[in-house]
């Protein structure tokens, strides 16, 4: 897995990074397009339902938060060590293509080692995979 | 058609009726969509438990259960509510043909005018649910057996999105803080809080709770708790990003 898959900007930032940072890994445009709304987020929202054992105990927990500093916390120290690669998908569709897009750019603003290029590939691939089927759907 | 014309006997009632009175009345609405009728196979007794059924709650919601099966021919929704009651007790019709709701009321309790409203909005609220919902699958489903012309990059996919989450998970199970681990965590929490939100404000409470912040429902309003517990990150901040990171 030595591919990025990067809109025209995001291929800016990542070659801007040094080179030690870049070795050995590919880039490719991101073609897909897909408009993503206001509408449709609260849409997904409104249909999400946590089904994954451990998100119904972090839902439960998250109810007896004093305030959101403390959900946060309690969030935090969550073990998400036995979630589910489909609970994973159903929360990645949920938050959408334009917020995983926002956290990319994040990450190769601060990217600084190789491992930090690992997590954006990884985001980048989901991203990808969403997009796909999106528009295919 | 008046009840008193009925036949004393008739075809036998459809199987599962003694048990479940609710399918006499899903399937009496299946037929009139199907631009049929059974009516002429219920008894008066019959009717008396169909129309209790439609005006308890377990009526209703044998009636949204009925409109969200259905929702593939809208247009034959319409008017279903006025349609059916009209059939099934034409006592409450004046001559003209008009709806008397102070005989319906007087006799039943129910403010069908009311109901009607609800039921309708209800309906509607349904519609983009299970649109929101077909999508969710559709789209998830798709993330998980890969998108491609071919079967090999399909799974090519598919390989490379299962690495992609273990990462992702990885990321998650990072013992010590982390900008993406916040990020992220900080997504999941919300959906859950904001998504309980969204439920409240369509009226769904069973739903919120298996969200788990129903407690939160009281005097403050619903959606207002919920929003309060969604101020991790709220709707609109993690939509236009700038909370993220």
């Amino acid at each position: 897995m030595n591919t990025l898959f990067l809109t025209g900007e995001e291929k800016k930032l990542f070659e801007s990074l040094s080179n030690n940072v870049k070795e050995g890994w590919e880039v490719e445009i991101e073609t897909n397009e897909y408009e993503d709304t206001p509408e449709k987020f609260e849409l997904r929202l409104d249909t999400y339902m946590p089904y994954d054992p451990v998100l119904r105990v972090l839902a439960d927990e998250l109810s007896n938060a004093k305030d959101s500093a403390n959900a946060l916390e309690i969030a935090m120290n969550t073990d998400f060590s036995n979630i589910s690669e489909d609970a994973l998908i159903d929360l990645f569709y949920t938050l959408g293509s334009d917020s995983i897009s926002a956290m990319i750019q994040k990450m190769l603003e601060n990217a600084s080692k190789d491992e930090n290029i690992h997590e954006v590939a990884a985001f980048s691939v989901i991203r990808h995979s969403l997009l796909s089927a999106l528009i295919t759907a | 058609m008046s009840i008193d014309v009925l036949p004393e006997t008739g075809p036998s009632l459809p199987e599962g009726y003694e048990a479940d009175p609710s399918f006499v009345f899903s399937r009496h609405v299946q037929e009139r969509l199907n631009g049929q009728s059974i009516y002429g196979e219920l008894k008066q007794k019959e009717l008396d438990e169909v129309l209790a059924l439609y005006s308890s709650s377990e009526g209703r919601e044998s009636i949204l259960l009925q409109l969200q099966e259905s929702l593939e021919n809208p247009e034959e929704l319409v008017g279903l509510q006025g349609r059916l009651f009209e059939d099934l007790h034409p006592e409450y019709y004046t001559e003209e043909g008009d709806f008397d709701s102070s005989v319906f009321i007087k006799k039943v309790g129910t403010d069908l005018d009311a109901l009607g409203v609800q039921i309708q909005e209800e309906e509607g609220w349904l519609e983009t649910q299970v649109r929101g919902m077909r999508e969710r699958a559709e789209v998830t489903k798709r993330m998980r057996e890969g998108v491609g012309d071919t079967p090999e990059v399909r799974e090519q996919q598919k390989t490379l999105l299962q690495n992609s989450l273990s990462v992702a998970k990885k990321v998650l199970s990072y013992p010590i803080r982390h900008p993406v681990k916040t990020a992220l965590i900080a997504s999941i929490a919300t959906i859950l809080a904001v998504s309980g939100a969204a439920y409240m404000a369509g009226g769904i409470e069973q739903l919120l709770q298996q969200v788990g912040i129903s407690h939160l429902i009281g005097e403050v309003g619903a959606t207002e708790a919920a929003r309060e517990m969604g101020n991790i990150i709220t709707a609109p901040e993690v939509w236009d990003h700038s909370a993220i990171l």
